[in-house]
């Protein structure tokens, strides 16, 4: 189980982060608040952008977890199936489709993350990778993710049938 | 090859459907619909999907949502909302039903100090559903209340749907802020109306009558609370902060009250509550990302065209049209979350409602109010999910009483369909500049 | 048989609108083949920022009327074309816009947004907008003022003494009427279409910017169109642009004067205006020289 252990640090490094990331979103939009009514600090123009930057990384960070914990909302209609068989296809089926997106993700996304990195920020002319980039890392995390929950089912699936035999 | 309207329109409906009814997440259902598109139609690419997705978080006003969802949580980890259910219980708890009045007292006072409705769901249901069912209560009544009184959270200001709608569709917030407190409070009251009924029906117990200490007790424990609208309000309309920074300033006071003044919120606990923000609301944004996508398709193919073109020539009248408004934003919340669905629905109607003169405050509370209905009403109703999920009851258990809690709140919406100026009194009264 | 796609933010009765209608019936009328316009309104498929992501990338829309601002995410020069106070008056705009002074700037964006210039139209004046009067410089001193995203037009307002502020543009309203900024600066459609003298009835006419609004093409899509109608196009688009430059520049002034009859705005003069165009000289040779365009905007300068 050497890659759940692996892939479980990296989701709990990208825990942290994400609490870090939304902690810091704080501060630029305080920034914007303080020196507006005192001289303490200077108006600076790029708080807006900073924080819409830091707000795109919490986002996507946030929906890598919430595919590894499998925490994105769904809708429960149909309940689970009793049958290991039809339960490994109903699940099996949505991972399958999420890995599908993803990886178009992690694919087109490269030519999308040059693109962000032919532009240059307004105000602070940083190099719109920065978040662009966000994009196929995303997408590959998804994949990696999503796959894993698959190979995971799967297992289980083989393990209530060996019991059964 | 070219797609037409009607096939986009079907496939992309079509498939969202069918991938949410086999229990793909709403926020892939939205983005995958989008797939054959993309793939069929030669005018378009994945890099297309990709882009709205991205753009849509470069979004100023959205940064609202995590702010207020951190004040909420803090409120929640720091206990302040166990004041606020205390204060709650001494205000309402000796009626007939008492838990279950508390049940929505508590969520009107939760919904003065945040603008989100799930974490009222969540904080208060975790503490009350347990509760009400230890003293008898039916699980399927205690969740499905639980649910129904939190979406005031978003009609009682501050609300970030509010935020959200006066930023894309330039009308003041404070307006819409003191618009939405009487219909919210309508609401309440409505509520407590059924929550009687059924008290009488089943004979649920009353949670005691508090003597005067515990009164004073009670009062003097939230009071520091209760403040937070006030400072929320009065930043907005007194012009320290714009309606997004006020937000934060909803959060940093809830900080100062967790961390030194009942000191029930650690350094190390803060962590976790940094992190369960950023967990939850990019949750909820993500899904906003691919909506968008689906959105600007629908628009891709002219289908929102369309629909006005529809709603403009059937010449309905205020009332009508108004109607109309509210089912086609009442329809969208059973499927997607509603801030998508401002800035998907809420920009092609306006034009509709500015042409059958319904005023845009009005407008804005009618889509909002009807949005909220959309928290508890299946298949994608997030304050249903959660409040279900702690009841540890399946959603389609609950549907019957959710339906029952609605019929009064419906009535309230009907009520302001009919006599705008319901809404309009207290924003002329106190913000008459917004009304020239 | 092409098909060309526009997209404006606006519904038919705006400048914009109007001039992309001129610009297809202009190509129609030039060229010998088939050749049709689908033109989206109303900001259906996004707003201008969105469709500069379009145009480079060849999706979606192939043509569209924008804000010079809005391409300078790639290509940083692009703002030099209406910063404020470049244009003297409308005879210099009008000429600068009827020559091919623009010319590097043309080239640069093509080159780094992949995006045609085929003319410019434009004609809007921006003025200072503001919840009380401002008649002079002393009471500009420190006026809390919403600029637009561009580092050039926060160091030009802050030449002027002014207080320049972050706010997005969809919190202007809002922070007007609460009083987080005293005011902004804008053209005359847009204090009427989006009703800000609700909150800022007060119009100081500092006259500070005349629009000059690129009409713009796909890279892709223009080298895949046939010669001919290449050179259809970019016939059409100068005309077009002289349409749109006139009919624009008219419609503001009457829109001034539509909400000054209507008591819903309050105009006046800004005392001593000389004094502005000298304080922000020095700005505008700085941002020119750090962006290599010294010869440029001596060039501007001189027509
Ligand atoms: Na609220
Ligand atoms: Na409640």
């Amino acid at each position: 189980m050497a890659v759940g252990y692996i892939l479980e640090t990296f989701c709990k490094a990208l825990r942290v982060l994400l609490g870090v990331l939304v902690g810091s979103l704080a501060i630029p939009v305080a920034m914007q608040v303080i020196s507006r009514y005192t001289d303490l600090i200077p108006v600076y123009l790029w708080t807006e952008e900073l924080s819409t930057f830091i707000f795109v990384w919490v986002v996507m960070i946030g929906s890598m977890v919430a595919v590894w914990d499998g925490t994105h909302f769904d809708v429960q209609v149909i309940p689970d199936a009793r049958n290991p068989l039809m339960l490994l296809i109903q699940k099996g089926v949505v991972l399958v489709l999420i890995a599908i997106f993803a990886l178009l993700f992690a694919w087109y996304g490269i030519d999308y993350a040059e693109f962000g990195g032919i532009q240059r920020s307004v105000m602070m002319r940083a190099n719109l990778m920065v978040t662009y980039i966000s994009v196929p890392i995303a997408g590959v995390v998804w994949t990696v993710f999503a796959l894993y929950r698959l190979y995971e089912l799967i297992a289980i699936y083989r393990n209530t049938k060996g019991a059964e035999a | 090859m070219i797609i037409s309207t009607v096939m986009a329109c079907a496939i992309l409906v079509g498939g969202f459907i069918a991938l949410v009814l086999i229990r793909v997440p709403v926020a892939f259902a939205l983005g995958i619909a989008t797939l054959p598109i993309v793939v069929l139609d030669v005018r378009l690419t994945p890099f297309i999907v990709m882009d709205r997705m991205f753009q849509s978080y470069n979004s100023f006003i959205l940064l609202a949502v995590p702010f207020f969802l951190l004040a909420a949580n803090l409120m929640n980890s720091g206990k302040i909302t166990d004041r606020l259910i205390e204060l709650a219980r001494v205000l309402t708890g000796w009626m007939p039903g008492g838990l279950g009045h508390v049940n929505v007292a508590v969520s009107m006072l939760f919904a003065g100090i945040s603008g989100s409705s799930t974490a009222d769901a969540a904080g208060c249901g975790k503490i009350l559903i347990p509760a009400m069912v230890k003293e008898g209560y039916d699980t399927r009544f205690a969740v499905a209340i639980t649910a129904c009184s939190s979406v005031m959270g978003v009609i009682i200001p501050p609300s970030i749907l509010m935020v959200v709608w006066g930023g894309v569709m330039q009308i003041s917030v404070g307006a819409l802020f003191l618009a939405g407190a009487l219909p919210g409070l309508l609401i309440g009251l409505a509520l407590m109306g059924t929550v009687y009924g059924y008290a009488k029906v089943y004979g649920y117990p009353t949670a005691g009558r508090p003597d005067l200490g515990e009164f004073w007790r009670a009062f003097k424990g939230a009071a520091l609370a209760m403040l937070t609208p006030m400072l929320v309000i009065g930043g907005i309309v007194g012009g320290i902060v714009t309606p997004t920074e006020s937000a934060i300033i909803a959060a940093a006071y809830a900080l100062f009250l967790g961390m030194f003044v009942y000191r029930t919120v650690s350094v190390r606990d803060l962590g976790g509550i940094l992190y369960e923000t950023g967990r939850f609301a990019s949750i909820s944004l993500f899904a906003i990302g691919t909506a968008s996508a689906f959105g600007w398709m629908l628009a891709f193919f002219n289908v929102p065209r369309l629909i006005v073109d529809v709603m403009t020539s059937a010449h309905l009248g205020p009332f009508g049209t108004a109607l109309i408004i509210a089912f086609l934003f009442l329809f969208f919340g059973l499927f997607i979350d509603a801030i998508p669905t401002i800035i998907i629905l809420g920009t092609v109607l306006m034009p509709v409602a500015a042409a059958a003169d319904i005023h845009p405050v009005v407008f804005a509370i009618i889509g909002i109010v009807s949005l909220a209905f959309g928290l508890v009403t299946p298949p994608y109703g997030l304050c249903l999910l959660i409040s279900a999920a702690i009841g540890g009851v399946n959603v389609v258990q609950v549907l019957r009483d959710v339906v029952i809690i609605l019929i009064p709140m419906l009535v309230i919406l009907i009520l302001i369909i009919l006599f705008p100026e319901m809404v309009l009194w207290l924003p002329k009264a106190i913000m008459p500049d917004s009304f020239r | 048989q092409t098909t060309l796609r526009g997209a404006s933010m606006f519904d038919n009765d705006h400048a914009f609108t109007k001039t992309m209608v001129r610009f297809a019936e202009l190509v129609e009328e030039n060229y010998d083949g088939e050749v049709e316009f689908d033109l989206r309104l109303n900001g259906e498929l996004g707003v201008e920022s969105d469709y500069v992501t379009y145009l480079n990338q060849g999706v979606a829309i192939d043509y569209t009327i924008m804000a010079p601002s809005n391409m300078a995410r790639f290509s940083p020069s692009i703002p030099l074309m209406d910063m404020p106070f470049l244009f003297r008056d409308l005879d210099h705009w009008n000429a600068v816009l009827s020559s091919d002074a623009l010319a590097p700037l043309e080239a640069e964006l093509l080159e780094t947004a992949d995006i045609v210039i085929l003319g410019y139209t434009g004609g809007g004046v921006r003025n200072l907008v503001s919840s009380e009067p401002i008649a002079n410089l002393d009471e500009l001193n420190g006026h809390r003022m919403r600029v637009m995203g561009a580092p050039i037009q926060a160091q030009i307002f802050a030449a002027l003494t002014a207080a320049p502020s972050a706010i997005s543009y969809s919190e202007v309203y809002n922070a007007i009427q609460t009083g987080v900024i005293a005011g902004f600066e804008n053209e005359a459609a847009s204090i009427q279409n989006l009703k800000f003298y609700e909150v800022a009835p007060y119009v100081t006419l500092t006259r500070h910017t005349i629009t000059v609004r690129p009409i713009v093409m796909s890279g892709k899509t223009y080298r895949d169109l046939p010669a001919d109608l290449q050179e259809a196009v970019m016939a059409a688009g100068s005309e077009a642009g002289a349409f749109g430059r006139a009919l624009e520049s008219g419609e503001d002034g009457e829109k001034l004067q539509e909400m000054i009859d209507a008591g819903q705005v309050f105009v006046n003069e800004f005392e001593g205006r000389e004094a502005l165009l000298e304080m922000v000289v020095p700005v505008q040779d700085a941002y020119a020289a750090e962006l290599g365009a010294t010869e440029l905007l001596e060039s501007i300068r001189g027509m």
